[in-house]
């Protein structure tokens, strides 16, 4: 079993909800390419994807692939199910994500999780990576763990 | 004489533990509420001619107007975004209205009986259930999202980000780590919110003493929240009647009140903002650890012409202790990051305090009307009908839910 068919969480979380702007970054999910849309006029990175620029209301984008690198932002440890199948806690995590390498004038952040690591781990600024987490064929969601 | 809005009557249901009312379906619980402030400003519901609402209200003023037989309904208005960000933003409305002679008198209502529908956080039990009633579960896909508000917690939602606590956990989380802020100073909260509803009748937590020794033993709920950093939920109706200053003189002196005055009103979210810290990882790094609030807060101080230092009481919204903290911060009451200090000096109490505040128990110990019921007990510590009551109280802050766009209004007697 490679590690990409790793699971930790069931199926029965909540599925994404998208509209005309996010779907493509859900798609690019499916491939595991985590991505930014970047504002082709001033380069402004932002998640997730609208239809206008919030920065220079341009509305011309590019789906921008980043490297899958971040940093811990901030963490909750939640003992509350949100599926009645997951393990607690499970560890909801603000990622500061790095758009070094990119056109991308701007760090973005992601709401994701924290997996492969106990509670007393857990600490603003440390470094992480991306690991995909295949929930079926359609949808992939990007989790991180500390790199 | 001058039309500026005063609050002139507060009523409520019986509060009961979530999901306890269920001979009585929740707009007929509005209607009590209602009826009981419309008396309480010594009014008939005749002279009811607008009605405000907020937190996308299942109960809607055009359905409320008809089934009370309003003679005619001059002003219906919601605010927009579910949950408490609201209150205060309706009261502001309510207030507009009548300032502007659109209505002239409006009542704000909130009423809540969630065990007769199927509340937010708990749509994930709705879902395993469906699931579970399917032979073979279909595989994870996409799902449409119809509303803005959804297409945005769509982004959230499938990584388990669906309760309040998770979501207001991750500001506080960050404001512990730049200023060492602790659970300790959560517990003085919740602790003096509890004492103040010890001599609440009206408080569904009335005969729950709390200690700083058990809210540090309460489980964990999205750390660093525990059980008693959490707003309970609740069953129950409040409403606020909102007239011109020239009536509300008249009506005050008939009950041997003090005019309560809506001095100046706020509502708003910073750049950006969009659903706060439950949506929006992206919140300027400045503002992250705080309520969101501190912009709208210098815009209030500055409408009044008040200062901080001015307030006599306070009633600070509480759906999670932390965001307390931080919104004290926001309003100016301590400097920021000094939160955690200023709770250690007892200011909250009414027992001595600096800053007398949620002199009910608030949504933490009254019970969890989506912060309505602050603004009823805003007026009462000023008419001096608080069950803990802050002697010649002049001048009260009340605040809606921080970290999602919120509002606030300043109350005085006059
Ligand atoms: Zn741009």
């Amino acid at each position: 079993m490679n590690a990409e068919a790793k699971r930790w969480f069931p199926n029965s979380m909540p599925a994404p909800m998208v509209d005309h702007h996010t779907l493509p970054w859900w798609q690019a999910c499916a491939e595991h390419k985590l991505t930014a849309q970047r504002c082709t006029k001033c380069n402004h990175a932002q998640i997730p994807p609208a239809p206008i620029c919030s920065e220079c209301r341009g509305n011309a984008f590019e789906m921008t692939e980043l490297n899958g690198k971040g940093t811990l932002y901030t963490y909750s440890a939640v003992h509350q199910p949100v599926s009645m199948e997951q393990t607690l806690p499970f560890i909801i995590a603000v990622i500061e994500l790095d758009t070094s390498g990119t056109p991308c004038k701007n760090s973005v952040r992601l709401m994701s999780n924290i997996v492969d690591a106990d509670e007393s781990e857990l600490a603003i600024g440390k470094p992480v990576e991306v690991v995909w987490e295949t929930m079926s064929d359609m949808v992939s969601l990007p989790r991180f763990r500390f790199s | 004489m001058s039309r500026k809005a005063h609050i002139v009557g507060v009523g409520e249901s019986q509060y009961t533990k979530w999901g306890k009312i269920g001979d009585i379906t929740e707009h007929a619980l509005a209607h009590q509420a209602i009826m009981k402030a419309v008396a309480d400003a010594g009014l008939s519901v005749d002279d009811v001619d607008g009605l405000a609402s907020f937190a996308e209200d299942r109960n809607e003023a055009i359905f409320i107007a008809a089934e009370l037989g309003l003679p005619e309904l001059r002003f219906g208005n919601m605010v927009w975004m579910p949950g408490g960000g609201g209150g205060c933003a309706a009261v502001s409305n309510a207030a507009m209205a009548v300032e502007t002679g659109q209505a002239e008198v409006v009542v704000v209502y909130r009423s809540l009986c969630q065990g007769q529908f199927m509340r937010f956080g708990h749509a994930a039990e709705l879902m395993a259930n469906n699931a579970g009633a399917a032979a073979e579960p279909p595989p994870v896909s996409f799902s449409q999202a119809n509303t803005l508000m959804l297409a945005a917690m769509g982004m959230v939602m499938p990584f388990g980000m669906l309760t309040g606590a998770a979501a207001f956990a991750l500001p506080f989380r960050r404001h512990m780590h730049k200023y060492g802020t602790t659970s300790e100073h959560l517990g003085k909260i919740a602790v003096t919110f509890r004492e103040h509803a010890n001599n609440n009748p009206r408080a569904v937590l009335k005969d729950k003493p709390l200690t700083l020794e058990q809210h540090q033993a309460s489980r964990m709920i999205a750390d660093p929240f525990r059980l008693f950093d959490c707003c309970m939920e609740n069953d129950g109706a409040c409403a606020v009647v909102i007239t011109t200053e020239e009536r509300a003189k008249d009506l005050a002196k008939a009950r041997g009140r003090t005019p309560v005055e809506i001095v100046a009103t706020v509502q708003g979210a910073p750049k950006g903002y969009s659903f706060g810290s439950f949506t929006n990882a992206n919140i300027d790094d400045d503002i992250y650890a705080t309520g969101g609030t501190e912009q709208m807060a210098n815009r209030l101080w500055q409408k009044a012409d008040m200062k901080p230092s001015d307030i006599d009481v306070a009633q600070i919204y509480d759906h999670f202790t932390g965001s307390v903290l931080m919104q004290l911060e926001d309003f100016g009451f301590c400097k920021r990051g000094e939160g955690g200090d200023f709770i250690d000096s007892g200011a909250l109490s009414v027992k001595g305090g600096s800053l007398p505040t949620n002199t009910s128990g608030g949504s933490l110990s009254e019970a969890y009307m989506h912060g309505l019921n602050h603004v009823l007990e805003g007026a009462r510590s000023l008419w001096g009908e608080s069950c803990n009551p802050v002697k010649d109280a002049k001048a009260c802050l009340v605040t809606s839910a921080a970290g999602v766009p919120s509002s606030a209004i300043l109350l005085r007697a006059n």
